[in-house]
């Protein structure tokens, strides 16, 4: 997927943006989402401008009203967790993805937690991590174009996810 | 059920652990959610009725809580409400909770707050310096709740917390501290900032954003993500220990070199203490902190450690009014806590 600002580059940086009851999603490159202020290197300022971001954006693409970036498990919108500064439910981790992760590089020093599980979760954490080299090995089989690795490697994922 | 409280006096006020004497208690708390709920300060009521009947139900089988009580804020008066809050059994916010209860064991060792900003909140108290033995009693807890409740939980993040501050392990352990030396040195204001390139921090008696008084430090882990458990409490004990080797040393100094300056502080201070017929609440703490120090140097007839403990929760305003049966004004409250210290005190 490229990215939607520059248009050449691949995007590794995903939001969600709920407009009239419309999902649409974003997809930036990392250069294209640094200099928009909310690459992981924007630590001093806990939340980059986001609302600003988002309404240059449909500005200049769709002539809309931006509307503020969302949360759909729970409704949350950014501006009401940077005024409360806390968050509305487990899905708000994946909606304000990018801008918690320079908050908790902030406070803590660090993005990625290594203590305790709950319990049972060592075995869900294997899978996890099998689906993932699984992926990996799957993208390089098409990009090698070795089809038929692929179908094989294509079983494997769809076995282990049910 | 409170008036047994008022009587009794909690586990972490026996002045039985470790460094008992500086350290006055240890504290360590887990932050956990269910799963797909919405956090108790966002979830419609609905909602909050759901997590404290799960968290309840999963309670009553966990053979530690299990002749563990069971008290409502909605059935409380402000009065009562206070009386927990000064108790440390609860926070001054879980008070405000649309649906909050708190779950106490026996001698008030382990206590879960729902429905705070978190579904749960999950505490042992404990006397002296005594984080290791407190973390294998809340984790033991922890687990076996973990094996009923589904917890919030991401492979990035860790245990999900409604903030940020807390996400990752959603553990803080604190060591509530008594520094009058230092204090008195003023060498504590080159301790505080240092404790926070550690990522550690000093909070007050009650908490977050209670103020210092009584030379009272609460000093805590600020980082919960990223490391370990085991790890932050360990380099929280480091601390700690450096602390109040500093704390002793200051002493020591005091003890040696005070002279007659400092012997006469601490006689007129246990002279108010004895004496007076009215004594205020915030001047209660600060005379108590001083005869502390007095008579840990030998200049003040010894009196139990446990005692002065219990008289730095005792004497606040809410425990002096339920023990009294009912809400009273100022005044009678500050002769009231006059004759418990004095009552206190004289028994030697
Ligand atoms: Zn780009
Ligand atoms: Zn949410």
């Amino acid at each position: 997927m490229v990215c939607d600002i520059c248009g050449i580059k691949e995007a590794s940086i995903h939001f969600k943006q709920v407009i009239n009851n419309q999902t649409t999603s974003i997809h930036l490159c990392e250069e294209c989402a640094e200099e928009k202020g909310f690459g992981l290197s924007s630590i001093s300022q806990p939340f980059p401008n986001l609302l600003e971001f988002f309404s240059n954006i449909f500005k200049e693409e769709k002539g809309a009203i931006a509307e503020e970036m969302r949360c759909t498990g729970c409704g949350m919108g950014l501006s009401e967790f940077q005024k409360g500064g806390r968050l509305g439910c487990s899905d708000c981790f994946e909606a304000f993805k990018q801008p918690l992760l320079s908050l908790l590089k902030q406070i803590h020093g660090n993005t990625v937690h290594i203590g305790r599980h709950p319990f049972g979760f060592e075995k869900i954490a294997q899978k996890e991590k099998k689906l993932k080299i699984l992926k990996d090995e799957l993208k390089k089989a098409i990009s090698t174009e070795n089809y038929e690795e692929a179908a094989r490697l294509r079983d494997m994922i769809k076995a282990l996810e049910q | 059920m409170l008036e047994n409280y008022i009587k009794t006096s909690p586990e972490w006020l026996n002045a039985k652990g470790e460094e008992a004497d500086i350290a006055i208690s240890s504290r360590i708390r887990l932050a956990r959610n269910i799963k797909d709920i919405p956090f108790a300060h966002w979830a419609p009521m609905n909602d909050l009725e759901k997590v404290t009947k799960m968290i309840e139900e999963a309670i009553s089988r966990i053979p530690s809580l299990k002749n563990a009580d069971i008290i409502r804020q909605n059935d409380l008066i402000p009065l009562q409400k206070q009386f927990l809050v000064e108790r440390h059994l609860v926070s001054p916010e879980h008070t405000n909770s649309k649906l909050g209860s708190v779950i106490v064991s026996e001698r008030e060792i382990i206590s879960i707050m729902i429905n705070e900003e978190d579904h749960l909140r999950m505490q042992v108290l404990s006397s002296g310096l005594n984080l290791v033995d407190s973390w294998q009693i809340i984790a033991k807890v922890e687990e076996e709740l973990s094996a009923i409740l589904p917890f919030a939980f991401s492979f990035d993040f860790g245990y999900l917390t409604a903030c940020p501050t807390n996400v990752g392990t959603g553990m803080r352990a604190s060591i509530m501290l008594h520094l009058p030396a230092l204090s008195l040195s003023n060498k504590i204001e080159k301790i505080i900032p240092f404790l926070s390139k550690v990522g550690m921090v000093s909070r007050g008696f009650y908490g977050e954003k209670s103020e210092t008084f009584g030379d009272l430090f609460q000093v805590s882990n600020q980082i919960t993500l990223g490391k370990k458990e085991e790890e932050l409490i360990e380099a929280l004990i480091k601390v700690i220990r450096q602390i109040i080797d500093y704390e002793k040393e200051e002493r020591e100094l005091l003890r040696t070199r005070g002279g007659i300056q400092i012997e006469d502080r601490f006689k007129r201070a246990y002279g108010l203490l004895v004496n007076a017929k009215l004594i205020p609440s915030r001047e209660a703490m600060e005379l108590l902190s001083i005869i502390r120090l007095g008579i840990h140097l030998g200049f003040l007839p010894s009196i139990p450690t446990e005692r002065l403990n219990r008289l730095l929760v005792f004497t606040q305003p809410a425990h002096l009014q339920l023990a009294i049966g009912g809400a009273s004004n100022p005044a009678l409250r500050d002769r009231e806590r006059a004759e418990l210290i004095q009552r206190e005190l004289e028994i030697r």
